[in-house]
Protein backbone atom coordinates (compact mmCIF):
# COMPACT_ATOMS: atom_id res chain seq x y z
CA UNK A 1 0.00 0.00 0.00
CA UNK A 2 1.49 3.70 -1.33
CA UNK A 3 0.93 6.78 0.50
CA UNK A 4 2.58 9.53 -2.14
CA UNK A 5 4.56 12.34 -0.08
CA UNK A 6 3.05 14.69 -2.33
CA UNK A 7 -0.28 14.60 -1.46
CA UNK A 8 -3.09 15.35 1.90
CA UNK A 9 -5.58 13.25 2.86
CA UNK A 10 -8.71 12.68 4.41
CA UNK A 11 -9.94 10.70 7.06
CA UNK A 12 -12.73 9.32 4.79
CA UNK A 13 -9.84 7.65 2.75
CA UNK A 14 -10.08 10.37 -0.08
CA UNK A 15 -6.31 12.12 -1.28
CA UNK A 16 -6.03 15.47 -2.70
CA UNK A 17 -3.05 17.03 -4.73
CA UNK A 18 -3.42 20.86 -3.52
CA UNK A 19 -1.67 22.47 -7.04
CA UNK A 20 0.51 25.49 -7.29
CA UNK A 21 -2.29 27.68 -9.09
CA UNK A 22 -4.92 27.03 -6.74
CA UNK A 23 -6.67 24.08 -8.10
CA UNK A 24 -6.79 20.87 -6.68
CA UNK A 25 -7.17 16.98 -7.90
CA UNK A 26 -8.97 14.48 -5.86
CA UNK A 27 -9.26 10.82 -5.68
CA UNK A 28 -9.92 8.13 -3.55
CA UNK A 29 -6.63 6.31 -1.87
CA UNK A 30 -4.98 2.98 -2.09
CA UNK A 31 -6.31 2.09 0.88
CA UNK A 32 -9.59 3.32 0.14
CA UNK A 33 -9.97 1.62 -3.47
CA UNK A 34 -8.23 -2.06 -1.89
CA UNK A 35 -11.03 -1.53 0.91
CA UNK A 36 -14.26 -1.35 -1.18
CA UNK A 37 -12.67 -4.48 -4.28
CA UNK A 38 -13.50 -4.15 -7.73
CA UNK A 39 -14.70 -0.98 -8.51
CA UNK A 40 -16.98 -0.82 -11.50
CA UNK A 41 -18.82 2.46 -12.13
CA UNK A 42 -18.46 5.79 -10.92
CA UNK A 43 -20.74 8.36 -10.49
CA UNK A 44 -19.10 12.07 -11.02
CA UNK A 45 -20.46 15.22 -10.99
CA UNK A 46 -20.45 17.79 -14.22
CA UNK A 47 -17.98 20.69 -14.47
CA UNK A 48 -19.36 23.66 -13.20
CA UNK A 49 -21.16 22.07 -10.21
CA UNK A 50 -19.87 23.13 -6.67
CA UNK A 51 -18.47 20.64 -4.43
CA UNK A 52 -18.29 21.18 -0.80
CA UNK A 53 -16.15 20.20 1.78
CA UNK A 54 -16.80 16.96 3.72
CA UNK A 55 -19.81 16.40 1.46
CA UNK A 56 -20.53 13.59 -1.01
CA UNK A 57 -19.98 14.43 -4.97
CA UNK A 58 -18.98 11.28 -6.19
CA UNK A 59 -20.04 7.55 -5.68
CA UNK A 60 -18.49 4.24 -6.81
CA UNK A 61 -19.75 1.36 -6.59
CA UNK A 62 -17.84 -2.22 -5.89
CA UNK A 63 -19.23 -5.53 -6.08
CA UNK A 64 -23.32 -4.68 -4.60
CA UNK A 65 -21.92 -1.85 -2.78
CA UNK A 66 -22.28 2.27 -3.06
CA UNK A 67 -20.08 4.59 -1.35
CA UNK A 68 -20.51 7.86 -1.42
CA UNK A 69 -17.07 9.71 -1.70
CA UNK A 70 -17.00 12.88 0.04
CA UNK A 71 -14.73 15.95 -1.00
CA UNK A 72 -11.82 17.46 0.81
CA UNK A 73 -12.65 20.78 -0.77
CA UNK A 74 -15.08 23.04 -0.65
CA UNK A 75 -14.82 25.09 -4.84
CA UNK A 76 -16.47 24.51 -8.24
CA UNK A 77 -15.88 21.79 -10.91
CA UNK A 78 -13.26 22.86 -13.10
CA UNK A 79 -13.18 19.06 -15.02
CA UNK A 80 -13.89 15.69 -14.38
CA UNK A 81 -11.97 12.65 -15.62
CA UNK A 82 -14.19 11.03 -18.31
CA UNK A 83 -11.68 7.95 -18.19
CA UNK A 84 -13.29 6.63 -15.14
CA UNK A 85 -16.28 5.69 -16.41
CA UNK A 86 -15.32 3.83 -19.43
CA UNK A 87 -12.59 2.10 -17.06
CA UNK A 88 -13.14 2.49 -13.76
CA UNK A 89 -11.13 -0.64 -13.05
CA UNK A 90 -8.52 2.16 -13.36
CA UNK A 91 -9.17 3.18 -9.83
CA UNK A 92 -7.89 0.13 -8.73
CA UNK A 93 -5.02 -0.35 -10.74
CA UNK A 94 -3.73 3.53 -10.19
CA UNK A 95 -5.43 5.12 -7.32
CA UNK A 96 -3.23 8.02 -7.37
CA UNK A 97 -3.21 8.88 -11.01
CA UNK A 98 -7.26 8.16 -11.14
CA UNK A 99 -8.51 11.59 -10.13
CA UNK A 100 -12.11 11.90 -9.95
CA UNK A 101 -12.45 15.68 -9.97
CA UNK A 102 -10.30 19.01 -10.66
CA UNK A 103 -11.52 21.88 -8.09
CA UNK A 104 -11.21 25.31 -8.50
CA UNK A 105 -11.94 28.65 -6.63
CA UNK A 106 -11.19 26.89 -3.26
CA UNK A 107 -12.92 28.23 -0.42
CA UNK A 108 -12.46 25.69 2.37
CA UNK A 109 -10.89 22.41 2.71
CA UNK A 110 -11.68 19.55 5.03
CA UNK A 111 -9.47 18.28 7.85
CA UNK A 112 -6.23 16.58 6.43
CA UNK A 113 -3.71 15.09 6.97
CA UNK A 114 0.28 14.65 5.23
CA UNK A 115 1.24 11.12 4.27
CA UNK A 116 3.41 10.03 7.61
CA UNK A 117 -0.16 11.33 9.64
CA UNK A 118 -2.36 9.33 7.13
CA UNK A 119 -0.14 5.93 6.86
CA UNK A 120 -0.40 6.50 10.98
CA UNK A 121 -4.19 6.88 10.49
CA UNK A 122 -5.00 3.62 8.14
CA UNK A 123 -2.72 1.70 10.88
CA UNK A 124 -5.66 2.10 13.35
CA UNK A 125 -8.63 1.32 10.79
CA UNK B 1 -21.35 -1.64 20.63
CA UNK B 2 -24.23 -2.18 19.29
CA UNK B 3 -26.81 -1.50 22.13
CA UNK B 4 -30.62 -1.15 20.70
CA UNK B 5 -32.20 -3.48 18.45
CA UNK B 6 -35.70 -2.32 16.27
CA UNK B 7 -38.07 -4.07 14.05
CA UNK B 8 -39.91 -1.89 11.57
CA UNK B 9 -42.39 -3.22 9.21
CA UNK B 10 -43.58 -2.00 6.01
CA UNK B 11 -46.29 0.29 5.87
CA UNK B 12 -47.26 -0.11 1.98
CA UNK B 13 -46.69 -2.43 -1.16
CA UNK B 14 -45.66 0.52 -3.04
CA UNK B 15 -42.10 0.38 -4.06
CA UNK B 16 -41.35 3.80 -4.44
CA UNK B 17 -42.69 4.13 -0.38
CA UNK B 18 -40.90 1.20 0.30
CA UNK B 19 -37.38 2.17 -0.83
CA UNK B 20 -37.96 6.08 1.08
CA UNK B 21 -38.79 4.42 4.05
CA UNK B 22 -35.67 2.16 4.30
CA UNK B 23 -33.37 5.16 3.19
CA UNK B 24 -34.97 7.04 6.05
CA UNK B 25 -34.66 4.61 8.50
CA UNK B 26 -31.11 4.22 7.10
CA UNK B 27 -30.65 8.38 8.21
CA UNK B 28 -32.41 7.89 11.19
CA UNK B 29 -30.18 4.77 12.67
CA UNK B 30 -28.98 6.65 16.03
CA UNK B 31 -25.17 5.32 17.58
CA UNK B 32 -25.12 1.50 19.08
CA UNK B 33 -28.85 0.73 16.85
CA UNK B 34 -30.02 -1.45 13.83
CA UNK B 35 -32.98 -1.02 12.63
CA UNK B 36 -34.43 -4.15 10.81
CA UNK B 37 -36.94 -3.37 8.38
CA UNK B 38 -39.07 -5.91 6.52
CA UNK B 39 -41.07 -5.33 3.77
CA UNK B 40 -42.74 -6.65 0.25
CA UNK B 41 -43.74 -4.61 -2.69
CA UNK B 42 -46.25 -5.07 -5.78
CA UNK B 43 -45.44 -6.19 -8.72
CA UNK B 44 -41.99 -4.12 -9.58
CA UNK B 45 -38.87 -4.27 -11.41
CA UNK B 46 -36.22 -3.36 -9.17
CA UNK B 47 -32.76 -1.77 -10.73
CA UNK B 48 -29.61 -1.27 -9.19
CA UNK B 49 -28.41 2.31 -8.45
CA UNK B 50 -26.16 1.89 -11.56
CA UNK B 51 -27.71 0.18 -14.25
CA UNK B 52 -29.51 1.42 -17.47
CA UNK B 53 -33.44 0.94 -17.49
CA UNK B 54 -34.01 0.38 -21.01
CA UNK B 55 -31.48 -2.44 -20.89
CA UNK B 56 -32.66 -4.50 -17.83
CA UNK B 57 -36.53 -4.07 -17.83
CA UNK B 58 -39.17 -4.96 -20.66
CA UNK B 59 -40.72 -1.65 -20.12
CA UNK B 60 -43.89 -2.23 -22.28
CA UNK B 61 -44.71 -5.54 -20.60
CA UNK B 62 -44.45 -4.89 -16.97
CA UNK B 63 -46.65 -1.06 -17.58
CA UNK B 64 -49.00 -3.39 -19.19
CA UNK B 65 -49.42 -5.56 -16.59
CA UNK B 66 -49.96 -2.47 -13.92
CA UNK B 67 -46.09 -3.08 -13.00
CA UNK B 68 -43.51 -0.76 -11.42
CA UNK B 69 -39.73 -0.08 -12.15
CA UNK B 70 -37.59 1.67 -9.68
CA UNK B 71 -34.24 2.35 -8.72
CA UNK B 72 -32.37 1.49 -5.56
CA UNK B 73 -29.66 3.01 -4.12
CA UNK B 74 -27.66 0.23 -3.79
CA UNK B 75 -25.48 -1.62 -6.30
CA UNK B 76 -25.67 -4.67 -8.47
CA UNK B 77 -28.37 -5.71 -11.09
CA UNK B 78 -32.08 -5.99 -11.38
CA UNK B 79 -34.56 -7.82 -9.48
CA UNK B 80 -38.14 -8.64 -10.13
CA UNK B 81 -40.25 -8.40 -6.47
CA UNK B 82 -44.16 -9.57 -5.68
CA UNK B 83 -46.10 -10.53 -3.06
CA UNK B 84 -43.85 -13.87 -2.96
CA UNK B 85 -40.82 -11.84 -1.88
CA UNK B 86 -39.91 -11.01 1.36
CA UNK B 87 -37.32 -7.87 1.90
CA UNK B 88 -34.67 -7.47 5.05
CA UNK B 89 -32.94 -4.83 5.38
CA UNK B 90 -30.27 -3.80 8.35
CA UNK B 91 -30.63 0.06 8.38
CA UNK B 92 -27.28 0.97 10.95
CA UNK B 93 -23.93 3.48 11.34
CA UNK B 94 -21.06 2.48 9.38
CA UNK B 95 -19.05 1.82 11.71
CA UNK B 96 -21.28 -1.21 13.12
CA UNK B 97 -21.45 -2.68 9.47
CA UNK B 98 -21.07 -5.80 10.05
CA UNK B 99 -21.72 -8.50 6.77
CA UNK B 100 -20.91 -11.52 7.65
CA UNK B 101 -23.15 -11.46 11.22
CA UNK B 102 -26.04 -9.74 9.41
CA UNK B 103 -25.88 -12.45 6.52
CA UNK B 104 -25.51 -14.89 9.61
CA UNK B 105 -28.64 -13.44 11.09
CA UNK B 106 -30.93 -14.69 7.64
CA UNK B 107 -28.93 -17.81 7.86
CA UNK B 108 -29.65 -18.51 10.91
CA UNK B 109 -33.56 -17.47 10.21
CA UNK B 110 -33.53 -20.10 7.67
CA UNK B 111 -32.45 -22.58 10.02
CA UNK B 112 -35.07 -21.76 12.17
CA UNK B 113 -37.40 -23.03 9.50
CA UNK B 114 -35.68 -26.18 8.26
CA UNK B 115 -33.34 -25.14 5.21
CA UNK B 116 -29.95 -25.34 5.34
CA UNK B 117 -28.78 -22.32 3.00
CA UNK B 118 -24.90 -20.69 2.39
CA UNK B 119 -23.31 -17.98 1.21
CA UNK B 120 -22.22 -17.87 -2.47
CA UNK B 121 -19.70 -16.37 -4.27
CA UNK B 122 -21.61 -12.98 -4.78
CA UNK B 123 -22.44 -12.57 -1.18
CA UNK B 124 -25.77 -14.39 -1.72
CA UNK B 125 -27.73 -17.00 -0.38
CA UNK B 126 -28.20 -20.27 -2.04
CA UNK B 127 -29.45 -23.69 -1.38
CA UNK B 128 -28.70 -26.50 -3.87
CA UNK B 129 -26.62 -24.25 -5.83
CA UNK B 130 -29.82 -22.05 -6.24
CA UNK B 131 -30.14 -18.90 -5.42
CA UNK B 132 -33.25 -17.57 -3.27
CA UNK B 133 -31.87 -14.79 -1.49
CA UNK B 134 -29.92 -11.25 -3.22
CA UNK B 135 -27.88 -9.09 -1.59
CA UNK B 136 -26.53 -5.49 -2.17
CA UNK B 137 -25.58 -2.60 0.02
CA UNK B 138 -24.87 1.49 0.27
CA UNK B 139 -23.18 3.12 2.58
CA UNK B 140 -24.09 7.14 2.73
CA UNK B 141 -22.05 9.74 5.01
CA UNK B 142 -21.79 8.38 8.48
CA UNK B 143 -24.88 5.41 8.01
CA UNK B 144 -24.93 2.01 5.85
CA UNK B 145 -27.70 0.25 4.50
CA UNK B 146 -27.75 -4.09 3.94
CA UNK B 147 -30.13 -5.25 2.33
CA UNK B 148 -31.12 -8.83 1.32
CA UNK B 149 -34.37 -10.50 -1.15
CA UNK B 150 -35.89 -13.63 0.17
CA UNK B 151 -37.70 -15.18 -2.49
CA UNK B 152 -40.70 -17.30 -0.74
CA UNK B 153 -43.09 -17.61 -4.09
CA UNK B 154 -42.34 -15.22 -6.57
CA UNK B 155 -44.13 -15.88 -9.99
CA UNK B 156 -40.75 -16.90 -11.86
CA UNK B 157 -42.67 -16.33 -14.86
CA UNK B 158 -43.31 -12.63 -14.33
CA UNK B 159 -39.86 -12.07 -13.37
CA UNK B 160 -38.57 -13.76 -16.96
CA UNK B 161 -41.31 -11.75 -18.32
CA UNK B 162 -40.13 -8.35 -17.03
CA UNK B 163 -36.15 -8.94 -17.13
CA UNK B 164 -34.34 -8.40 -20.38
CA UNK B 165 -31.79 -11.14 -21.22
CA UNK B 166 -29.81 -10.36 -24.02
CA UNK B 167 -30.79 -6.13 -24.85
CA UNK B 168 -30.81 -5.73 -28.66
CA UNK B 169 -29.28 -3.14 -30.16
CA UNK B 170 -28.22 -1.62 -27.08
CA UNK B 171 -24.81 -0.79 -26.15
CA UNK B 172 -23.90 1.25 -22.73
CA UNK B 173 -22.70 2.32 -19.74
CA UNK B 174 -23.26 1.20 -16.42
CA UNK B 175 -23.44 -2.21 -14.27
CA UNK B 176 -24.15 -5.52 -15.85
CA UNK B 177 -26.58 -8.02 -14.23
CA UNK B 178 -25.36 -11.19 -13.38
CA UNK B 179 -27.91 -13.99 -14.03
CA UNK B 180 -28.68 -17.15 -11.53
CA UNK B 181 -30.22 -20.23 -11.42
CA UNK B 182 -33.10 -18.97 -8.99
CA UNK B 183 -35.50 -21.32 -6.25
CA UNK B 184 -38.37 -20.28 -4.51
CA UNK B 185 -38.13 -21.30 -0.78
CA UNK B 186 -41.14 -22.83 -0.98
CA UNK B 187 -40.00 -25.45 -2.97
CA UNK B 188 -37.64 -26.24 -0.29
CA UNK B 189 -39.73 -25.93 2.66
CA UNK B 190 -43.65 -25.69 1.62
CA UNK B 191 -45.22 -24.84 4.83
CA UNK B 192 -43.50 -21.69 4.66
CA UNK B 193 -45.12 -18.33 5.10
CA UNK B 194 -44.23 -14.73 5.29
CA UNK B 195 -45.35 -14.06 8.49
CA UNK B 196 -43.24 -16.64 9.74
CA UNK B 197 -40.64 -15.54 7.97
CA UNK B 198 -40.75 -12.18 9.35
CA UNK B 199 -40.84 -14.01 13.02
CA UNK B 200 -37.68 -15.96 12.16
CA UNK B 201 -35.74 -13.21 10.79
CA UNK B 202 -36.66 -11.00 13.84
CA UNK B 203 -35.92 -14.10 15.94
CA UNK B 204 -32.61 -14.88 14.86
CA UNK B 205 -31.71 -11.12 14.71
CA UNK B 206 -32.32 -10.87 18.34
CA UNK B 207 -30.40 -14.17 19.33
CA UNK B 208 -27.36 -13.10 16.81
CA UNK B 209 -26.77 -9.95 19.01
CA UNK B 210 -28.15 -11.35 22.47
CA UNK B 211 -30.81 -8.20 22.52
CA UNK B 212 -34.30 -8.06 22.96
CA UNK B 213 -35.89 -6.46 19.41
CA UNK B 214 -38.13 -3.95 20.05
CA UNK B 215 -40.81 -2.80 17.59
CA UNK B 216 -40.07 0.22 15.61
CA UNK B 217 -42.89 2.45 15.96
CA UNK B 218 -43.07 5.50 13.04
CA UNK B 219 -45.45 7.55 14.99
CA UNK B 220 -43.03 8.25 17.35
CA UNK B 221 -39.99 8.73 14.64
CA UNK B 222 -42.00 10.72 12.02
CA UNK B 223 -42.25 14.19 13.46
CA UNK B 224 -42.27 17.44 11.69
CA UNK B 225 -39.06 17.41 9.90
CA UNK B 226 -38.70 14.36 10.17
CA UNK B 227 -42.52 13.76 8.13
CA UNK B 228 -41.53 15.90 5.27
CA UNK B 229 -37.61 14.20 4.58
CA UNK B 230 -39.69 10.88 4.08
CA UNK B 231 -42.01 12.70 1.70
CA UNK B 232 -39.03 14.07 -0.17
CA UNK B 233 -37.45 11.19 -0.03
CA UNK B 234 -40.81 9.08 -1.64
CA UNK B 235 -40.63 11.99 -4.41
CA UNK B 236 -37.40 11.23 -4.96
CA UNK B 237 -37.98 7.19 -5.73
CA UNK B 238 -41.50 8.30 -7.41
CA UNK B 239 -39.39 10.69 -9.89
CA UNK B 240 -38.85 10.06 -13.88
CA UNK B 241 -35.39 11.77 -13.19
CA UNK B 242 -34.31 9.35 -10.61
CA UNK B 243 -35.23 6.04 -12.18
CA UNK B 244 -34.46 6.86 -16.00
CA UNK B 245 -32.26 10.43 -15.53
CA UNK B 246 -29.17 9.18 -14.07
CA UNK B 247 -26.20 9.92 -15.99
CA UNK B 248 -25.53 6.57 -17.78
CA UNK B 249 -24.98 7.56 -21.03
CA UNK B 250 -25.40 4.60 -24.21
CA UNK B 251 -26.38 4.26 -27.78
CA UNK B 252 -29.09 2.22 -29.73
CA UNK B 253 -29.79 1.70 -33.42
CA UNK B 254 -32.47 -0.01 -35.21
CA UNK B 255 -32.69 -0.35 -39.27
CA UNK B 256 -36.46 -1.23 -40.73
CA UNK B 257 -37.62 -1.19 -44.27
CA UNK B 258 -40.64 0.56 -45.04
CA UNK B 259 -43.43 0.97 -48.12
CA UNK B 260 -41.27 4.72 -48.47
CA UNK B 261 -38.12 3.21 -48.09
CA UNK B 262 -35.53 2.07 -45.29
CA UNK B 263 -34.53 4.15 -42.34
CA UNK B 264 -31.59 3.66 -40.34
CA UNK B 265 -31.68 4.94 -36.54
CA UNK B 266 -29.07 6.00 -34.38
CA UNK B 267 -29.35 7.69 -31.16
CA UNK B 268 -27.49 8.42 -28.41
CA UNK B 269 -28.85 8.50 -24.55
CA UNK B 270 -27.45 10.01 -21.78
CA UNK B 271 -29.51 11.05 -18.38
CA UNK B 272 -32.44 10.00 -20.06
CA UNK B 273 -32.62 12.16 -22.66
CA UNK B 274 -31.84 12.09 -26.27
CA UNK B 275 -28.44 14.00 -26.94
CA UNK B 276 -27.90 13.31 -30.75
CA UNK B 277 -30.09 11.50 -33.40
CA UNK B 278 -29.30 10.82 -37.00
CA UNK B 279 -31.62 8.95 -39.24
CA UNK B 280 -30.25 8.19 -43.09
CA UNK B 281 -33.34 7.36 -45.29
CA UNK B 282 -33.66 7.06 -48.89
CA UNK B 283 -36.59 8.92 -48.87
CA UNK B 284 -37.40 12.51 -51.20
CA UNK B 285 -37.46 14.61 -48.22
CA UNK B 286 -33.93 14.93 -46.35
CA UNK B 287 -35.14 18.26 -44.71
CA UNK B 288 -38.11 16.52 -42.82
CA UNK B 289 -35.56 14.06 -40.97
CA UNK B 290 -33.40 16.55 -40.41
CA UNK B 291 -35.82 18.64 -38.86
CA UNK B 292 -37.28 15.34 -36.89
CA UNK B 293 -33.39 14.92 -35.52
CA UNK B 294 -33.72 18.69 -34.57
CA UNK B 295 -37.00 18.45 -32.50
CA UNK B 296 -35.52 15.24 -30.96
CA UNK B 297 -32.55 16.86 -29.09
CA UNK B 298 -32.63 16.94 -25.29
CA UNK B 299 -36.26 15.07 -25.28
CA UNK B 300 -37.09 12.42 -22.77
CA UNK B 301 -36.53 8.79 -23.88
CA UNK B 302 -40.19 8.31 -22.69
CA UNK B 303 -43.02 7.06 -24.98
CA UNK B 304 -45.33 10.18 -24.24
CA UNK B 305 -42.27 12.81 -24.48
CA UNK B 306 -42.13 10.74 -28.02
CA UNK B 307 -45.15 11.15 -29.03
CA UNK B 308 -45.88 14.47 -28.46
CA UNK B 309 -42.75 15.58 -30.43
CA UNK B 310 -44.31 13.41 -33.85
CA UNK B 311 -47.32 15.25 -33.29
CA UNK B 312 -45.70 18.62 -33.69
CA UNK B 313 -44.07 17.57 -37.10
CA UNK B 314 -45.75 18.24 -40.22
CA UNK B 315 -46.38 14.96 -42.28
CA UNK B 316 -43.50 14.39 -44.32
CA UNK B 317 -43.57 13.83 -48.53
CA UNK B 318 -43.84 9.86 -48.19
CA UNK B 319 -47.20 8.69 -46.96
CA UNK B 320 -46.81 6.82 -43.60
CA UNK B 321 -43.16 7.91 -43.21
CA UNK B 322 -43.82 9.90 -40.43
CA UNK B 323 -46.14 7.53 -38.54
CA UNK B 324 -43.46 4.94 -39.15
CA UNK B 325 -40.69 6.48 -37.86
CA UNK B 326 -42.79 7.51 -34.64
CA UNK B 327 -43.74 3.97 -33.91
CA UNK B 328 -39.74 3.05 -34.87
CA UNK B 329 -38.45 5.16 -31.97
CA UNK B 330 -41.55 5.16 -29.30
CA UNK B 331 -40.64 1.25 -29.55
CA UNK B 332 -36.99 1.36 -28.64
CA UNK B 333 -37.74 3.25 -26.04
CA UNK B 334 -40.61 1.10 -24.48
CA UNK B 335 -39.78 -2.98 -25.84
Amino acid sequence: MTFPKNLMYTKTHEWVLLNDDGTALVGITDYAQDQLGDLVFVNLPEPGDTVTAGESFADVESVKAVSDVLSPVTGEVAEINEVLADEPQRMNQEPYESWFIKVREITDRAELMDADAYQAFVATC
Amino acid sequence: MISKLWAAEGRSFSAPKNLAAEAFLTEAALPGEIILFLWQNEKTVVIGRNQNAWKECRLDALKKDGGTLVRRLSGGGAVFHDLGNLNVSFCLPREEEDIPRQTRVLLSALRLLGVQASVSGRNDLEADGRKFSGHAYYRQGTKACHHATLMLEVDREALSRYLRVSPLKLRSRGVDSVRARVVNLKELAPALTVPALCEAVKQAFGAEYGLPVEPFSWEERLLGAERERLSSLEARFSSWDWTYGRRIAFTLSDQARFPWGEADLRLRVDSGRIRACQCFTDAMDPLWTENMEEALRDVRFAPEDLRAVFSSLPPAVEPGMREDLERMIVNLSIK
